[in-house]
């Protein structure tokens, strides 16, 4: 049995690079990602209950509300943030639509934009279903989905 | 927030989690079971409940297990609601499930934890609560215990301190030759809790059985409701109006909708329905 208390040693491979952290068994992958050690704020705070999708990152290539899962729990996972794409085709797709406004949802949605396009079936039904998971206060829906089903159908082709 | 100091245990048996909880009282502190942890942690960080020491049980085996041996269907409490639809081993809880939360929450939502929840919601609930045959197990100081779904409901699955949800069965003949509809009904986002969910199911020679959730406190079935319903020698609206107002309880009025609206759209929505089933 894993138990864990008070401050814990550990690595976490995030954006591909094996970084030391200390982290307490409370704190929840947002706060680790946005704290002093780490400095990755692209993973935004929004609502914190699950509901806005701000925060999302990918956790073996898959999008998690990173506000609701605890550190100690992804320790040996593939971790991707926002920082992590680099000329990724979503963020390419996301200027060339003009899908964001004030951009404060926009890291959640590149994410879960990017994890879709990696899948083998990203069907119109599916899109609809994954993007239904963030909001975007600006209302750039519509902008939003253009972008991502670009993506999707350029992959396609 | 979750406090810091939080004491995080995942154990990797049933005996070790029981342990664990036992350990954790004696020591005075707080324990909860630990799932997907999407109600632990909005509720923790908003001190809507004082917790201080959490079991993880998904690295236990059996509280993932899914199986269908031709007779039973065993699916594991710690199983995500996205595993329970893609298994897709029960089309009725599929439908279901999948009307929860969003697409990324029902990634880390748990069946158990959707039954256990504090919410009135709980629409995994809704399947099991219309199969007679719909089973728990149960891990208990006294070893794993299986019981009838029905004698551990009431308006809650009710376990004793200490004692964690292992896994549901149910007769997968019954879950398979039933005909079904699911229908979430929001006030006005696909993605919200329900002004009402309904479930219905109707097995090949059988009565039409009904089960509610979003219509008051707690998602119930009730016999009376499912008599008015199966009279097929009236209208679907006809029927549907009688057991609008014959519910074992009143609808709530809440910020999702009025007690008038609920009635209304709980009418409308049981009417298509039971046309929906009796044409297909
Ligand atoms: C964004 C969002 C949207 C939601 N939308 C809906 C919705 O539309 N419909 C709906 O019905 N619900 C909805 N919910 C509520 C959600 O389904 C419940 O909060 C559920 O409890 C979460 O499951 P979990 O696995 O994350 O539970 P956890 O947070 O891990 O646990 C919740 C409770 O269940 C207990 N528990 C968990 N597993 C077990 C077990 N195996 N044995 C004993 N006790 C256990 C825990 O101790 C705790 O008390 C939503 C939640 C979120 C965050
Ligand atoms: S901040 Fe995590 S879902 Fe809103
Ligand atoms: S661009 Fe402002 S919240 Fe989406």
């Amino acid at each position: 049995m894993r138990s864990l208390t008070g401050p814990q040693a550990m690595t976490l491979t995030i954006n591909g690079d094996a970084r030391q952290v200390v982290v307490y068994p409370g704190e929840t992958l947002l706060y680790t990602l946005r704290g002093d050690a780490l400095g990755l704020t692209g993973a935004k705070p929004g609502c914190e209950n699950g509901d806005c999708g701000a925060c999302t990152v990918l956790i073996e290539q898959m999008p998690v509300k990173s506000c609701m899962v605890l550190t100690v729990e992804v320790e040996g996972s593939d971790i991707t943030t926002v920082e992590g794409l680099q000329h990724a085709p979503i963020q390419q797709a996301f200027i060339d639509h003009g899908a964001f406004q004030c951009g404060y949802c926009t890291s959640g949605f590149l994410m879960v934009g990017h994890a879709l396009s990696q899948q083998p079936d990203h069907d119109q039904g599916r899109l609809v279903e994954w993007l239904r998971s963030n909001i975007c206060r600006c209302t750039s829906y519509q902008e939003i989905t253009d972008a991502v089903r670009a993506v999707c159908s350029e992959i396609e082709s | 927030m979750i406090p810091f100091d939080l004491f995080y245990y995942r154990p990797d048996t049933v005996d070790e989690a029981l342990q664990a909880y036992g350990d954790l009282v004696r020591q005075h502190r707080h324990p909860a079971f630990y799932a997907g942890g999407t109600e632990i942690l909005t509720r923790s960080r908003v001190q809507d409940v004082h917790i201080d020491a959490v079991i993880d049980l998904k690295a236990i085996p059996s509280l993932r297990i899914h199986r269908d041996d031709g007779q039973t269907l065993q699916l594991g409490a710690a199983l995500r609601l996205t595993e329970v639809a893609d298994l897709n081993l029960w089309p009725l809880l599929t439908a279901t499930a999948d009307r929860i939360a969003d697409y990324t929450a029902r990634r880390q939502i748990t069946l158990g934890g959707n039954l256990l929840s504090v919410l009135p919601y709980r629409e995994a609930v809704l399947p099991f609560l219309l199969m007679d045959s719909a089973k728990v197990e149960l891990a208990t100081q006294h070893g794993l215990q299986t019981r009838r779904f029905a004698d551990v409901w009431d308006t809650a699955l009710n376990l004793n301190p200490g004692e964690f949800l292992v896994s549901l069965r149910v007769d997968s003949q019954e879950a398979r030759n039933l005909t079904f509809r699911s229908h979430k009904m929001t006030r006005l986002d696909w993605i919200d809790y329900p002004l009402v969910t309904i479930a219905l199911a109707q097995p090949a020679s059988g009565r039409v059985r009904a089960a509610f959730s979003g219509w008051n406190s707690y998602p119930f079935h009730s016999s009376t409701v499912d008599q008015i319903l199966s009279d097929v020698s009236r209208s679907p609206q006809a029927r549907a109006a009688d057991a609008v107002s014959n519910m074992p309880m009143p609808a709530v009025s809440d910020i999702h909708g009025s007690a008038e609206y609920r009635q209304f759209v709980t009418q409308y929505t049981l009417s298509d329905m039971l046309t929906e089933l009796e044409e297909s």
